[in-house]
């Protein structure tokens, strides 16, 4: 009785902590980066406002104190694990934010991650997996686990599209992996998603429409490689893989179009177009291109324009769609 | 929510029941190769999975190209389309 009043009162403070480190540092941010000039234009608008970015470190601090905190009571290695994927994630990505990396170079360099974990030795390759259980994956886990590195933080960040989207998402995309911790009692696993999903509902409360800050290639880098760390960590990696089905879709669409790795910036035939209205806010519309390249949005909008609210609000259906299979792969991996 | 909606919600949910199937078909593939020497049935084990991971990969792109074809849109010129 007394073990589990101590876990709600822990659990109640890192949430709490998270959230509050989260929302604060945002705020503070925001103004450290109006005042140096950091500011790119929201182009979805018809004003094309101009809005702080990057807002990865904001979420990086909120993620790291109450994951060492953590880390502190309780002494599990796998939380070492989450971080070495999180933090060099973060750092690849905040380069990216204020130097520029092409294509190519962020795909090799997002493998460093998943390089380090292997050479920790903080992972399991025994993933669980559906009607089968238990496996041993000894030798192609490592190598599954250097590309997921890089294909998942790619595919997060190409999701960074919208106002409030890829927090969202990935919010949405936590759920599952927060039932199936709580499900095999595993607490480090529950408690991390917990910190995972308050830093970024206290982001999301500035990121959402209309965006005070952009989380940038470093935050949308760090969220692929936190929530990465919590699958492999936690093995559930066809969960993991199931609730994000909607973001691996719209990374393989682009990919497979414009045929490589190409940093999205220099796409020279954009999949969208922004239509300014004499009233309402601007419509998004497919584009008439060919060679143009086919995104999860191009898709929703193929037949008639919507807003980029509305936009958002579509996706994080398919996020919700996508997260109820992977919470019936949970169901489904527990009968094995 | 618009339509096209239902329809990329139709698309995961072929994707993911197909993701299904091939654990079942590698659960068998499991209790086939249960006599195997330990070498031989690690690597057949695995170089199976890697395949079925492919092939369910492959099919899901194929999916969603033949989605992008009923809208209008022309599919990419590779392998894959």
């Amino acid at each position: 009785m007394a073990m589990s009043v101590y876990l709600y009162f822990l659990l109640l403070f890192i949430s709490v902590l998270s959230f509050v480190l989260s929302y604060f540092f945002t705020i503070a941010l925001e103004g450290v980066l109006r005042k140096e000039g950091k500011t790119v234009p929201d182009v979805h608008k018809r004003e094309k406002p101009m809005v702080p970015r990057p807002g990865g470190p904001a979420i990086f601090i909120s993620l790291l104190i109450p994951a060492l905190i953590l880390f502190l009571l309780n002494g599990d290695r796998r939380i070492l694990g989450v971080l070495i994927l999180a933090s060099i994630g973060f750092l690849i990505g905040l380069y990216d934010d204020f130097k520029r990396l092409g294509g190519r170079e962020k795909v090799l360099l997002l493998t460093l991650p998943g390089i380090a974990l292997v050479l920790s030795g903080i992972y399991f390759p025994k993933p669980i997996l559906p009607f089968i259980g238990v496996t041993r994956l000894t030798i192609i886990y490592p190598v599954l686990l250097i590309l997921a590195s890089t294909i998942i933080a790619n595919g997060v960040n190409m999701i960074d599209i919208f106002n409030g989207l890829v927090s969202s998402v990935m919010m949405i995309s936590t759920i599952p992996i927060l039932l199936a911790s709580i499900m095999r009692n595993d607490s480090t696993l529950a408690f991390l998603s917990v910190i995972f999903l308050c830093s970024l509902a206290g982001f999301l409360l500035r990121h959402r429409y209309p965006s005070k800050i952009f989380p940038g290639d470093s935050g949308a880098m760090l969220m692929g490689l936190f929530y990465l760390g919590l699958v492999v960590e936690g093995r559930m990696e066809v969960i993991g893989i199931v609730a994000l089905l909607p973001v691996i879709l719209n990374g393989f669409l682009i990919l497979s179009t414009i045929g490589g790795f190409i940093e999205h910036s220099n796409i020279a035939k954009r999949p969208i177009s922004v239509i300014l209205r004499k009233e309402g806010e601007p419509l998004l519309i497919s584009s008439k291109e060919e060679g143009a390249p086919i995104t999860l949005t191009r898709l929703i909008v193929s037949r008639e324009g919507l807003t980029e609210r509305d936009v958002v609000l579509n996706i994080v259906l398919l996020s919700i769609f996508s997260s109820i299979l992977a919470i019936a792969t949970v169901f489904i991996g527990e009968l094995a | 929510m618009v339509r096209e909606t239902f329809e990329i919600m139709g698309l995961l949910l072929i994707a993911w029941i197909m993701l299904l199937f091939f654990f079942f078909v590698m659960n068998i593939a499991v209790y086939l190769t249960e006599e195997l020497p330990p070498f031989t049935r690690g690597v057949s084990r695995g170089a199976l999975g890697v395949l079925l991971l492919i092939i369910w990969l492959f099919l899901y792109l194929v999916l969603r190209n033949v989605y992008a074809k009923t809208k209008g849109i022309k599919p990419p010129k590779l392998f894959i389309g």
